[in-house]
């Protein structure tokens, strides 16, 4: 597969991941390898083949009750920037 | 043992047992690397005390870094959680507390648990006791490292594609993951949801199973977990037992590896289990299923992290698009960013059917395939490892060279069902694990048949001299 710069940019922009010119380069090559190997599979014969998204057919839920969450401290406790009791987030708009 | 343990607090009292593991620990951990955090020695003893009364009397164990312990940096190997203290526990940890566990410490792996051999960390690599130019296997590595030097007698992993079985090949340790939804993941730090289980590691067959009684079970805050029958007194006879060795799947091994194999199943049969090659198929669409569908869930998982609740935070500046971009490229190693960038690659519009939706469907077959095997098999038996414990190095660089290590052990992933790594002998030194893969949900019947195969092997507690 011919895979180009601006396709990895794309991909940087997708999973908000801001790549160095240096790292782009190295990483070319290894998702060209690794797209090569994923075609492997473009080979087998699977038009009659339901998928199988997860090992298990079904999942439980809990019952409809009020928990305690996470206190106000625990939830700040790990923020990178803390300002009035509320986590600081980084602007919105340019 | 456990039972050491047990017999030494009993005799000597907890500050001595515990004093004596932390001068092993202080004299091994230069060489090893095993360990990311360790909890200060008058911390754990005090904790032991605590919970003396109880049945495993403070047994200090090692647990995996991706696995939630409150009040202790759990940093999944990652620069990106490499200040991450949680404020709750995982369900595993908090089973083991009940049952009067303490945890040492929290060990290396390979960053977010992608990796096969520990040198993804951010932390640098672990290295294998038996020979310390070369891996210990990952990603849970550090786990492997630290019962196998006996620096604590049992440990916690979490397995995506075989992240127990290749340290525990590796290291000349038992190791299971167990059939999906066993084990609650609440509290496991997610690379992969639908492949990925949390399973015991042990010295020997019977603490592997105390470990995997302990852990396992429904809990109302994992959706994925089962109720299961927790019978645990099957009578296995290796006399008439059925075993099916994967044909493909040895063929595909190096000569060394298939040299102890041989071994093994001559022992087998010695004993009386009808042995007889099976074929698995579709061996060339394993791995590429496999890694489509792990990269795919790992893109997703990982978007959480962006620096702001929590997690590596440097950049503050800019609009938000900016700041997370920013602080996701210094936060991720290379690994890491790539199984992103490639997972966001084939979730994409015109790919998700190309790749992802196939893989899915491969993934069926291979299911049906394992299935149709248990039919007239007890078991499903290959080498753990498709090779030896390669040297520091030799396969970071080529990651297709990395991901070929993981053919044997995907297969119990992808379709749910439970899979143990046995050590059953060695080349020139460095240990062979070989796989038992059973029926889903039967996983104290593979566990019993690991007792017997014990007592044939006579392989337990093995320990390398450091």
């Amino acid at each position: 597969m011919d895979i180009e710069i601006e396709l990895i940019r794309k991909l940087e922009t997708l999973a908000l991941l801001k790549l160095s010119e240096e790292e782009e380069n190295n990483i070319i090559n290894d998702i060209k390898k690794i797209l090569d190997f994923f075609n492997t599979i473009q080979k087998a014969q699977l038009s009659d083949v339901e998928p199988l998204f997860h090992p298990i057919k079904s999942t439980h839920l809990r019952p409809d009750e009020v928990k305690n969450g996470l206190t106000k401290e625990e939830a700040l406790a790990n923020a990178s920037s803390v300002e009035g009791g509320y986590i600081r987030g980084p602007r919105t708009g340019e | 043992m456990i039972s050491e343990y047990i017999k030494c607090v009993t005799d000597e009292g907890i500050e001595e047992c515990i004093s004596r593991v932390y001068d092993r620990v202080t004299k091994l951990e230069p060489k090893l690397h095993a360990f990311i955090t360790l909890v200060d020695k008058d911390t754990v003893i005090n904790n032991a005390k605590q919970v003396r009364s109880r049945k495993l009397m403070g047994l200090p164990v090692a647990v995996k870094d991706n696995i939630s312990t409150k009040g202790i940096r759990t940093t999944c190997g990652s620069r990106m959680l490499s200040e991450y203290v949680p404020v709750y526990d995982a369900t595993v940890i908090e089973r083991l507390a009940s049952k009067g566990a303490t945890i040492l410490g929290k060990t290396n792996m390979d960053e977010f648990a992608m990796g096969s051999t520990t040198e993804t960390s951010f932390f640098g690599p672990s290295r294998n006791p038996w020979d310390l130019t070369r891996v210990p296997g990952g990603s849970s590595g550090g786990s492997g490292v630290a019962i196998a030097s006996k620096m604590v007698e049992i440990a916690l992993g979490s397995d995506t594609g075989g992240s127990i079985r290749a340290p525990a090949s590796f290291n000349g340790v038992y190791g299971l993951k167990p059939s999906y939804g066993t084990v609650s993941r609440y509290g496991l730090v997610a690379y992969a949801n639908s492949l990925e289980q949390i399973g015991p590691m042990a010295r020997n067959a019977s603490d592997l199973k105390i470990l995997f009684s302990i852990i396992s079970g429904f809990d109302i805050k994992d959706a994925t977990t089962v109720s299961f029958d927790k019978k645990d007194d099957v009578d296995i006879k290796l006399n008439g037992f059925r075993i099916g060795i994967l044909k493909d799947i040895m063929d595909r091994s190096s000569p060394e590896v298939q040299n102890v194999m041989s071994s093994f199943i001559e022992k087998l049969s010695s004993e009386g289990a009808l042995i007889e090659e099976v074929q698995l198929g579709y061996i060339d669409y394993i791995l590429p299923a496999y890694y489509i569908i792990a990269m795919s869930e790992a893109s997703s998982n990982l978007a959480r992290f962006d620096g702001v609740r929590y997690g590596y935070g440097r950049y503050k500046e800019g609009t938000w698009i900016q700041t997370f971009s920013a602080n996701r490229a210094e936060g991720f190693g290379s690994e890491v960013k790539k199984r992103i960038l490639l997972g966001s690659f084939i979730l994409s519009a015109g790919y998700y059917d190309e790749y992802y939706i196939k893989a899915l469907k491969i993934r069926k077959l291979v299911k049906e395939s394992v299935d149709n095997i248990l039919k007239s098999h007890d078991v499903i038996l290959s080498p753990t490892m498709p090779i030896l414990p390669p040297k520091l190095g030799d396969v970071i660089d080529d990651p297709l060279k990395m991901y070929a290590m993981d053919l044997n052990t995907v297969v119990a992933n992808l379709t749910g069902i439970p899979a143990v790594s046995v050590p059953v002998g060695f080349y020139q030194g460095l240990p062979v694990g070989a796989q038992f893969m059973g029926k889903y949900l039967n996983d104290f019947f593979l566990l019993n048949l690991v007792s017997e195969v014990e007592k044939i092997t006579k392989m337990a507690e093995l320990t390398p001299s450091i």
